[in-house]
């Protein structure tokens, strides 16, 4: 049995790639800013499941080890910028805490502990890949 | 870091295409080889060397 598969430019995927992400990303805050929840969600899975299905179906190299190297860099410098205003506004939050002139409320809550998990699951997977 | 790849390439009378294909890459990865804009990973780079039938250090040559 012959499977039949479809040439994609691999600019055309990639622009597509970024158009069907973002609109899943808006799809699901327009859904929850309108009350329609389960649309958002809907959009959301269609638009992300063509994303990973593309390249199942196409003969054309897509990706490769340079955009591996490129998306390990660019991680890198995100979590490093992330990391290095982290390191100034949680200290300058808990001071001004202290001080009386800014209270925790849930959001800022919620934020220091994504930023802590993010951290602590990136320490955990940094040992993983030194010590497997 | 420096190479010779595109002379290699046009000598075999390959596109970027081509090569690209025979190593499984894409064709914008050569295209950065070349143009010295990108180092390939030591696999890749054995892969090239496979191809044109010589050494790694035959095609890169350290900075």
């Amino acid at each position: 049995m012959s499977t039949t598969t479809t040439r994609f430019d691999p600019g055309t995927y990639k622009r597509a790639t970024v158009g069907l992400s973002l609109l899943a990303a808006v799809a699901l805050a327009a859904g929850t800013v309108l009350q329609r929840p389960f649309v958002g969600i809907g959009i959301y899975v269609l638009a992300l499941g063509t994303v990973f299905a593309l390249p199942a179906v196409t003969e054309t190299r897509i990706y490769d080890e340079r955009d591996d190297e490129l998306m390990g860099r660019a991680s890198a410098t995100t979590l490093t910028l992330f990391g290095w205003l982290s390191a100034l506004v949680y200290p300058s939050l808990v001071a001004l805490s202290a001080t009386g002139q800014f209270s925790w409320g849930p959001a800022s809550s919620a934020v220091a502990f994504a930023t802590a998990g993010l951290y602590g699951t990136l320490g955990l997977v940094v040992l993983y890949y030194r010590y497997r | 870091m420096k190479n010779d790849l595109r002379e290699r390439r046009e000598a075999a009378g390959m596109s970027q295409a081509d090569l690209a294909a025979a190593v499984d890459v894409t064709r914008q990865t050569i295209n950065a080889i070349e143009r010295e804009r990108y180092d390939p990973s030591l696999e890749l780079a054995f892969q090239l060397a496979a191809h044109f039938e010589c050494r790694i250090e035959d095609i890169f040559t350290p900075e």
